[in-house]
């Protein structure tokens, strides 16, 4: 029987119903709505805590787009069960605001402001983050080369075994780190004091050096196809660089201004759609001409940010909304709100993307995509009138449609 | 005396201090001969694939299957 059948003892169970997929919602006197699979394992439960107007469950409907409403000692609540977007909330501000993430052994470990933070993957219903002792501080990167877990910290660079803490490099800042185009032994990182280069040793990751040569502050690097770097500065500055053979100095560098067809030199974002170099400002964005040795406009983009999918999909970050576009059609828009300067997602599995959001994060769900679509009807005439004599109707329409004179 | 129920194609009335009984031909009969629900208070009866799911107010839910009882 379900684990849940103590808890229901506890907060007592009011009313349930079958819903269209073959899952039971219950109503609880004293904790929301649990949601059961026909095994009668959770699903996901709903309260006051995370959503809920109020605990105290008076009536449950599934409408015609199989999402639930509740009917509460305190209002009427309506639970989006159909929408492909989820929110984890950090109502508590324990988590803080969310960086990076990345589903690691069967855990979501999220980097934010406060540390890194781990719960149980796939989700358990109010299963708590915990905190990864020892990582107390900011973290700008979480990410998995090689079945290792690597950590970007405000102090250095970790990696996290068997739940322990442990220094891979001592370099301040690890903001964004990338593997090297054509060394899949070899990555990069972006720091506060440049950029430092890390080797696969056949077991582990190990810090080699800082790259020498560069010292400015970088957050974001990517790697065109002719193996130079384009790296951004958090406040100001564009660089293209090239490397020695080994990855370890810097022979040359270019920064870029105004003058060069920037938008501006401050806060730029920097990105690669297909094989273009992409740079962006206040939604205005230009694209690198290899054969004109500037940047050129390209009007035609006018978001924030554009963040590329798993599967021919991609994400466009309007500040307000973010727009999820399959083969170039739009297919929709979500109210999601991501981090100014650091708007991140990440491909948790090969359906779900998790948006880092300033107070948690927001799981959108590609498979639930299918199932919102709503069909169209046909209308539904019950009458025929006059519009010269109103009170008159001379026929009515049966369920079949078929006019009868009246 | 609780709410008449459609569970299925029956009609299940819960009666407080006596359990369950299903309506049948303009009689009510027990539906269990021992009285497993006399002391619960049974607030839904969902008809699943193979079996029902009743859940009481302070004892959480069973299984109810040819006259069988499970947690």
């Amino acid at each position: 029987m379900s684990p849940v059948n103590p808890f229901f003892q506890v907060h007592q169970i009011n009313l349930g119903i079958t819903l269209s997929n073959g899952n039971v919602a219950i109503g609880t006197i004293s904790h929301g709505v649990y949601v059961l699979r026909p095994d009668l394992s959770v699903e996901y439960v709903i309260h006051q805590e995370n959503g809920l107007q109020n605990n105290t469950v008076l009536g449950l409907h599934e409408d015609y787009y199989h999402d639930l409403w509740v009917a509460l000692d305190k209002g009427v609540d309506l639970v989006a069960v159909n929408n492909p977007l989820s929110f984890y909330q950090d109502k508590q501000g324990g988590l803080g605001t969310v960086y990076a993430a990345k589903v690691f052994q069967n855990k979501l470990f999220v980097g934010t402001n406060h540390g890194l933070f781990f719960r149980p993957w796939p989700e358990e219903p109010d299963a708590e983050f915990h905190l990864v002792e020892g990582s107390q501080g900011q973290v700008w990167d979480v990410q998995v080369f090689n079945s290792q877990l690597l950590v970007g910290h405000n102090d250095g660079t970790f990696t996290v075994t068997d739940g322990r803490w442990e220094s891979i490099s001592g370099e301040a800042g690890g903001w964004s780190l990338i593997p090297v185009r054509d060394d899949p032994n070899r990555l990069i990182q972006a720091t506060y004091t440049g950029l430092a280069t890390y080797r696969w040793n056949g077991q582990r990751w190990e810090f080699v050096s800082r790259i020498g040569n560069f010292s400015d502050p970088v957050n974001q690097i990517l790697m065109a196809d002719d193996g130079s770097l384009w790296a951004a500065s958090p406040t100001k500055g564009l660089f293209r660089i090239w490397l020695n053979e080994d990855r370890t100095q810097v022979v040359n560098h270019r920064s870029f201004a105004f003058a060069d067809g920037l938008p501006t030199e401050y806060q730029l974002h920097l990105q690669q759609r297909d094989k273009q170099i992409l740079v962006g400002a206040d939604r205005n964005w230009v694209s690198w001409s290899e054969e004109d040795g500037r940047f050129r406009p390209e009007p035609g983009f006018q978001y924030i940010s554009y963040l590329r999918g798993t599967a021919g999909d991609y994400f466009l970050d309007y500040g307000d909304f973010v727009a999820y576009y399959l083969d170039t059609v739009l297919i929709q828009q979500f109210p999601v709100r991501l981090i100014p300067g650091y708007e991140q997602f990440v491909a948790v599995d090969t359906d779900r993307y998790l948006f880092c959001l300033e107070d948690g994060y927001a799981l959108f769900d590609r498979k639930m995509l299918s199932r919102n679509t709503i069909p169209n009807l046909p209308p539904s005439i019950n009458y025929v009138r006059s519009l010269d004599n109103p009170g008159y109707r001379f026929a009515q329409v049966a369920r079949n449609s078929e006019i009868h004179s009246i | 005396m609780m709410y008449l129920q459609q569970v299925g194609d029956q009609l299940i009335l819960p009666v407080i201090h006596q359990g369950l009984y299903r309506l049948e031909n303009d009689e009510f009969l027990r539906c269990l001969t021992r009285l497993f629900f006399a002391d619960k208070r049974v607030v839904f009866i969902l008809d699943q694939p193979g079996d029902w799911l009743i859940g009481t107010s302070q004892s959480g839910f069973f299984r109810f299957k040819d006259g069988v009882i499970s947690r």
